[in-house]
């Protein structure tokens, strides 16, 4: 008797594992059917809520205040877009490298990130065109160090956010135009990828030696300033980022249609000066305007 | 005891018993100022002090305390999240500890299997790991959970695994005199289970539950590289990095974890005590 119940129950738990995934998969295939259900931007018109991963970590692009409220660059232009687009807007927080790798598996629906544009991205994400801001990356090195000139750089060691724009580059990896490309990655560097470009700031800030220099986005270096860490810009920037909203091109829903209704309202925004009072708002200059043209 | 508390005379077990309590009551005044002194010292760490001492330059831990002051609240926001993952991942554990110490004892060769196989694995790979799997790998396989429905997924299987054994012992603890004296007045094997082994094995189990709980409580913080569930920590490494506080924010939230696993042990002792009622 014992045993039967035993079985049973793990016989229960199994089939109600696989009758959950099947179940998925047979609504998913029904849905493929109706054509509009698969149509990602009806989808989110029709829930009234459309999921905008940010991750917190930046001020000025995205952080948390006391309360706990989403604000800054980022947050205002998601906003923005959920706006134009008739819905709610829902932040979701996922860690920078699951957004980055793709098969977001519909957790959230766009990124409204930051993200730089890249031909390495574009394989597993979509990006709606244009930029929605620009920014560079540039070198920052301690105050004590030394290091005022891109040629100090040369043989140093350099700590970088992992899977970012800027580390590839420093390994060597080119996925822009080569307009956005102002300099050559220094040689003979040991690259030191961190989980966030701010743990690079609080190393140096705590007083860790590893490294002097850190390669980050220029918005990134004058937080930091404003914040009282002891450390200075490098030269001039070393490459332009293109930096663009960002959608899973392998989503279970077709997002076509959503690409390009959020491309069209980027544009609108660009035109309307919408972007360029947010930008003014939060940067205090506008970084709306394509630097390349 | 004899009352002649009227006399000055006091018998030698009297006086070996005051003694005794003296010895105690000395026993717990050390522990009490040494805890005080060496919370004392830990708080100093933190000052953001400079001492010279016998011409050594000691250094302390500067703090920002406003910033500590301001943020605190919303990383306190956390404390319930930490609590409710940890309560409901251990009513997965127990559940699925319960099963696999049947398992466990099981002559069926298929359910012996099933039971050390999922112990061999769960124990075999590291709780990052698995929560980080649970978050990356099911909805590939069209299970979308949330972050919070896999962190107790994660969390449960995994403490499952571990406290298998507790359960085990439990029930093995009921003396094989008592279930074959069940079993010889005509009791099913299900009667036994539920009759005698259960009950007794439960009050030996409770305990190291409780335990258990308070180790969960911590390991809750793991949930956090998913990005997805504002636990304490997660709350902390946000505010930190936004900030460039690290550390404060870090400070904030082992003070939390720290006061949350005082209450909780203190709260488990009440019941470890309740049920050794019985044992005297």
């Amino acid at each position: 008797m014992k045993k039967i119940i035993i079985m049973s129950l793990y016989l229960l738990f199994f089939l109600s594992l696989i009758s959950c995934t099947s179940d998925k998969k047979n609504s998913h295939k029904t849905s493929s059917i109706a054509e509009s259900a698969n149509d990602m931007l009806a989808q989110i018109q029709r829930k009234g809520i459309i999921l905008v991963s940010t991750d917190p970590n930046y001020e000025p692009q995205s952080y948390l205040t006391e309360q706990g409220e989403f604000v800054g660059f980022d947050i205002d232009v998601a906003k923005e877009i959920g706006k134009r687009l008739g819905v709610k807007v829902k932040f979701s927080t996922p860690d920078w490298d699951l957004v980055v790798a793709g098969n977001w598996g519909g957790q959230w629906d766009i990124s409204v990130g930051s993200m730089a544009m890249t031909t390495r991205r574009q394989e597993i994400l979509d990006f709606a065109q244009p930029p929605y801001y620009y920014t560079v990356a540039q070198f920052a090195a301690t105050d004590s160090s030394g290091i005022n000139a891109l040629e100090d750089v040369n043989g140093q060691s350099i700590c970088v956010c992992v899977s970012t724009v800027y580390e590839d580059w420093l390994n060597g990896i080119v996925e822009f135009p080569k307009s956005s490309l102002y300099a050559n990655p220094p040689m003979n560097i040991t690259v030191i990828p961190l989980k966030t470009d701010n743990e690079c700031v609080q190393s140096i800030q705590v007083g860790r030696e590893e490294f002097a220099i850190f390669l980050t986005s220029n918005t990134i270096i004058e937080a930091a300033i404003k914040n009282g860490i002891p450390v200075h810009k490098v030269g001039h920037p070393v490459f332009a980022e293109n930096l663009a909203v960002a959608f899973d091109k392998n989503s279970f829903k077709d997002n076509t249609r959503l690409v390009k209704k959020v491309s069209k309202i980027i544009i609108d925004m660009h035109k309307d000066e919408t972007l360029s009072t947010f930008s003014i708002k939060w940067f205090k200059e506008d970084r709306t305007k394509d630097p390349s043209i | 005891m004899n009352h002649t508390s009227g006399s000055d005379v006091k018998s030698q077990s009297e006086l070996i018993e005051e003694l005794r309590k003296r010895q105690q009551f000395r026993f717990q005044l050390g522990v009490y100022l040494s805890w005080l002194s060496l919370l004392i010292i830990l708080l100093f760490a933190f000052s953001g002090l400079e001492a010279q001492f016998l011409g050594i330059q000691i250094r302390t831990i500067k703090l920002d305390f406003q910033f500590i002051r301001r943020h605190a609240p919303f990383i306190a926001g956390g404390i319930g999240l930490t609590i409710l993952l940890s309560f409901f991942s251990i009513i997965l554990a127990s559940c699925l500890a319960f099963l696999g110490a049947l398992g466990r004892l099981s002559k069926i060769p298929f359910v012996y299997a099933l039971a050390t196989f999922y112990i061999s694995l769960i124990r075999g790979t590291p709780l990052l790991l698995q929560i980080i799997f649970f978050y990356l790998g099911l909805p590939q396989l069209g299970i979308r959970l949330s972050g919070m429905v896999a962190g107790i997924l994660a969390l449960g299987i995994n403490y499952g695994a571990y406290m298998t054994e507790i359960f085990r012992a439990g029930i093995q603890s009921v003396g094989i005199g008592q279930r074959e004296a069940a079993l010889a007045i005509g009791m099913t094997q299900r009667q036994l289970m539920q009759r005698i082994v259960l009950p007794q094995a439960i009050r030996l189990v409770i305990p190291p539950i409780g335990n258990q709980f308070i180790a969960m409580l911590k390991d809750t913080a793991l949930v956090s590289v998913t990005g997805f569930v504002w636990e304490i920590l997660w709350r902390a490494q946000k505010q930190g990095r936004a900030y460039f506080r690290n550390l404060e924010a870090l400070f904030i939230a082992a003070i939390f974890y720290w006061i949350l696993t005082i209450i909780f042990s203190l709260i488990q002792g009440r019941v470890e005590a309740y049920l050794a009622k019985g044992d005297r």
